[in-house]
């Protein structure tokens, strides 16, 4: 059995501790509680055999992810970059945070996921999909969609 | 300065955690999680096995703030030794920390508020600007063939036909005519919605405008065998400053609106004023008539969406914007349960002295036999609007046409030949007529570089006209126009010694 930390960064509001509430515990709340430092939940998946123990660093939201504490992000396996569809300031500074990362840390896995589908129009999600096509995964923390597949890709990148 | 323990800040209480070379407990002091001694470090708490790989072989300080565990916020130092061993140090500032969290909480809600609010905002000037440049477009699309309809049926009118085919195409006309004002009302409403009024104030009498107005809707009215009477105040001023287009506007559509819902036989109008301050009447125009408005007729000036709006609401819904533009106010009153007065009060400056009132320009255009013919080029690409300016000047015996649709045979023929005149429709082979014009002033021979060149357009605005005029254009014709608007234009900027 392997341990795995895999942190969840971007910015406020976007549902980066939903997400894991809604991976975790499948649960979810409306209420929007502002994250302040670090919560850390741990989830064991299995994968292709392997059992992998997922230590979820859910930290605070900030615009800036240079402004993360460098000390939540040590040993850090694999990276989420969790986005708001619904609001472009959330993924328009993606790549240069993807590039940052990518310098800081060299070849650590990052998915970047565009939250909320649940506040899209029905049928025009495959739209969306297309447009922002930046984006590795569009999720629904609230309905659960592809909140596993997200973690169990993530989990596969870090056993490969 | 001793601090005071009383206060909660002073007092984080701390927890020192021995862990031997095993990733174990060895020792812990327990003043805040209680830990078994022995047990592996990373049983604890997720975070702890994160941490246990900070232990490897190496001296080394590592500070965490506000790691949250246990309904706690803690801030962590983890110590470790090359022998693998090490002290993790736990400071408990869940207070300091709930502090912290009551006012990120508050900024990041009104910050996502905010954003929200920018984003629907931006979505609704989007959907704005994509409805005028829709109402734009679908203007433009539909001019061409109105203008060809409005000028031939205008043309066939003065020709020799039967009472028969004249009552047919004074019913195309009136038809053409009616489209539009309905196109125009459509514009009217999207520039006024849009926030570009445009209110021309010039002296004017109000007395002969009211006057004309009672002759034409005398005469509307008693086709259906009503009556129309109108009543005049002495005190009414017999001058005014104003946008005389758009008061007589308000007030034909206050007498329409009796005449669509009236259900006796007659319909008053009654003008007063109400007071004069600051070299401002303030007048009052009551329309009455028999029979109800709709009862929403009043609020739709509250629509603020155009496509809410009805066509027969359209018109009104102008008046209503006229009449906030002049200080005024729009009513409806029910008199009893049969019978209706729509009240208007308005606000518009009058002469403190003697006028002039510029001479009035005959509609019909003068009939003229020219000795030379005019030679005119006609650049457009559209072929309705092309077929119609050729018919209207070709009509009257007096021009020699040509028409280039492609810009660079058009330089040619302005470089080779000599004009005496230049119609240019908006655009051709997507070159802008403004652009145009600055090429044909470069390439043009002398004489053409002096002929007037007038532009065939749909953008009528203030600031277009002036942009048109800017750009070397002696005139602008407005999109659709009939024959005599054409020709009127035409001859007002040609030298008509040169040709008669």
């Amino acid at each position: 059995m392997t341990s795995k930390k895999i942190v969840i960064v971007g910015s406020f509001g976007v549902g980066k501790t939903s997400l894991i509430r809604r991976f975790v515990d499948e649960t979810f709340s409306e209420d929007y509680k502002v994250t302040i430092g670090v919560h850390i939940l741990k989830k064991t998946v299995e994968i292709q055999e392997n059992i992998v123990n997922l230590i979820i660093w859910d930290t605070e939201g900030t615009d800036d992810i240079e402004e993360i504490r460098k000390a939540y992000l040590l040993g850090t396996h694999g990276f989420i970059y969790v986005t708001d569809i619904t609001r472009p300031k959330t993924y328009e500074n993606l790549a240069a945070h993807k590039i940052y990362l990518n310098e800081q840390f060299g070849n650590v896995p990052i998915i970047a996921v565009g939250n909320k589908t649940d506040l899209l129009a029905k049928g025009s999600i495959a739209q969306m999909k297309e447009e922002m096509d930046f984006l590795d995964l569009l999720i629904s923390a609230k309905e659960g969609n592809n909140v596993q597949r997200l973690f169990e890709r993530m989990a596969k990148m870090l056993i490969a | 300065m001793i601090p005071d323990k009383s206060n909660k800040d002073f007092v984080v209480k701390v927890q020192f955690i021995a862990i031997d070379d095993q990733g174990r407990i060895k020792k812990s002091d327990q003043n805040l999680i209680k830990f078994t001694e022995g047990t592996q470090i990373v049983d604890v708490h997720p975070f702890f096995e994160s941490v246990i790989t900070f232990f490897d072989h190496k001296s080394d300080h590592i500070k965490l703030d506000c790691v949250n565990m246990f309904d706690h916020s803690y801030d962590i130092e983890v110590i470790t030794h090359k022998d693998n061993t090490g002290v993790i140090i736990l400071r408990d500032r869940t207070d300091f920390y709930d502090r912290i969290q009551k006012i990120a909480q508050k900024r990041n809600e009104s910050l996502i508020f905010n954003e929200v609010l920018e984003l629907k905002n931006n979505m609704l000037h989007e959907k704005e600007a994509f409805k005028t440049k829709f109402i734009q477009n679908f203007a433009h699309e539909v001019r061409s063939p109105l203008t060809l309809i409005s000028a031939f049926s205008s043309l066939l009118l003065k020709g020799e036909l039967n009472l028969d085919q004249t009552k047919l195409v004074e019913a195309v006309n009136e038809q053409s005519d009616k489209l539009r004002k309905l196109m125009d009302d459509i514009i009217e409403l999207s520039q006024l919605k849009k926030g570009k009024p445009e209110i021309i104030n010039t002296p004017f009498s109000f007395l002969e405008l009211i006057e004309s107005i009672h002759l034409n809707f005398s005469s509307k009215i008693s086709i259906s065998s009503n009556v129309f009477e109108m009543s005049v105040s002495p005190d009414v001023p017999e001058f005014l400053i104003g946008d005389k287009r758009r008061i007589e506007q308000i007030i034909s559509n206050l007498i329409e609106n009796a005449l669509l819902y009236n259900s006796g036989n007659k319909i008053r109008l009654e003008i007063s004023e109400n007071n004069r301050r600051a070299g401002k009447s303030s007048l009052r125009f009551v329309v009455h008539h028999q029979g109800l408005v709709p009862e929403d007729l009043e609020n739709r000036h509250l629509v603020k969406d155009i496509e809410k709006i009805e066509p027969e609401g359209l018109s009104f819904s102008i008046v209503r914007e006229l009449v906030d533009l002049m200080d005024g106010n729009i009513s409806i009153k029910k008199i009893d349960k049969n019978s209706t007065q729509q009240i208007i009060n308005i606000r518009v400056s009058f002469p403190l002295h003697n006028v002039e009132i510029p001479v009035k320009e005959t509609k019909t255009a003068q009939q003229y036999n020219f000795t030379d013919k005019v030679r005119v080029l006609i650049a457009d690409q559209n072929s309705t609007t092309q077929f119609t300016a050729l018919k209207v000047l070709v009509s009257t015996g007096n021009f020699d046409t040509v028409v280039y649709k492609d810009p660079r045979e058009l330089l040619e023929a302005v470089e080779k030949h000599e004009y005496d005149l230049i119609l240019i429709s908006s655009s051709i082979s997507q070159i802008d007529a403004l652009e145009l014009i600055g090429i044909i002033k470069e390439f043009a021979n002398d004489k053409n570089k002096s002929i007037p060149i007038i532009a065939l357009t749909v953008r009528t605005s203030k600031e277009d006209i002036a942009t048109y005029r800017k750009a070397g254009f002696k005139d602008v014709v407005k999109k659709p126009y009939t024959d005599d608007e054409l020709l009127n234009t035409i001859y007002k900027r040609l030298n008509l010694k040169k040709f008669l």
